[in-house]
């Protein structure tokens, strides 16, 4: 099991953190994410891996200001 | 007993803040009387240490007592505290050129304007410009707006677009960082930037503004010890969902008041 945003949820079934972005529905320039509250750098999403037991926090910005 | 008048130290046999005023001012009507941060056309017993401004409506008072009077409805304590800070603004649109103002009005001591951009009428519907500034840079136009409220603010500006390779040198030297970007590509980018390269400063940025949904939805949240996030988090600006200066304004004000809680030592929202 994984946390993602508070929410449990299972596993992914590839443990690519690009791949769980995009299938969540998530662009990858409009995010943040924190793995286990450490800042997971831009260029490094397609390499990192997401491992049981793991806390993920995405935020999203949206446009206006 | 000693007494704070017009932000000099004097010491006074008056025990009252009526009989004190009458002693500068027989005629009172025209003078706005300020205890402690306090507005009031009521007497008050003095204690020690109370700070009192008596301001004369309709005349400019000299350079020396003019930030002062200016500074007469703070809380007290506020302005001795944001005088000595240094907050940039990253972005002049809606967000960045009321959070600004907000700021200046505070009595921030130092505060840095970076913007790329020059201001348009569409800018008008949001920001704090006028008529008078469109075609010249937003950094030159709020630098204006700035120096015309709070002459005592110093401002830094650099007229730039923020990148992922200049933003860390850009807003080295600053405290408190605001995002105030339109864009949320823009946005994201900086914040990664500053979690990634500033160990040690506090960001303070905005995502969901647009459009005249409830005011309520807007909230600042601390996603982090560094990171604060103001908006309703959901209402982006597209195609039929505008942005407006009440709800735009909204999200200043959040923004900017978390700002002075941090200059003030709270830390939280």
């Amino acid at each position: 099991m994984i946390t993602v945003n508070g929410s449990t949820r299972k596993m992914p079934e590839s443990p690519s953190l690009a791949g769980f972005l995009r299938a969540e529905g998530y662009s990858l320039d409009r995010i943040v994410v924190e793995i286990n509250r450490a800042i997971v750098p831009k260029k490094d999403y397609e390499s990192v891996g997401i491992k049981e037991g793991d806390s993920l926090e995405i935020l999203n910005f949206v446009s206006g200001g | 007993m000693k007494i704070w008048l017009n932000g000099e130290s004097i010491d006074i046999p008056q025990k009252t803040l009526h009989a004190l005023r009458a002693v500068f001012y027989p005629e009172a009507a025209n003078i706005v009387t300020i205890l402690n941060g306090f507005q009031t056309p009521n007497d008050a017993a003095l204690s020690e240490g109370d700070e009192i401004v008596l301001i004369e409506k309709g005349t400019l008072p000299p350079k020396e007592l003019l930030e002062r009077m200016m500074m007469a409805r703070h809380t007290p304590g506020v302005h001795e505290k944001v005088k000595k800070a240094r907050v940039a603004v990253a972005g002049l649109g809606g967000l960045g050129s009321n959070i600004a103002i907000a700021l200046a009005r505070t009595g921030v001591g130092c505060l840095h304007l970076v913007d790329f951009d020059v201001v348009e009428p569409s800018n008008l519907n949001r920001q704090h410009y006028g008529i008078r500034h469109i075609g010249l840079p937003k950094v030159e136009a709020l630098k204006q707006e700035i120096g015309g409220i709070n002459p005592y603010v110093e401002v830094k500006t650099d007229c730039i677009r923020v990148t992922e390779e200049n933003a860390a040198a850009l807003f080295e030297n600053d405290e408190i960082i605001c995002e105030a970007f339109d864009n949320a590509a823009a946005k994201a980018m900086l914040v990664n930037v500053f979690l990634t390269r500033f160990p040690s400063k506090i960001m303070v940025a905005a995502s969901g503004l647009a459009g005249y949904e409830s005011s309520n939805a807007i909230r600042t949240r601390r996603i982090s010890e560094r990171l604060y996030l103001c908006g309703d988090g959901e209402a982006d600006a597209r195609p039929g969902r505008g942005l407006m200066a009440p709800r735009v304004a909204v999200c200043a004000g959040h923004q900017a008041n978390m700002v002075l809680r941090l200059l003030l030592g709270e830390n939280g929202v």
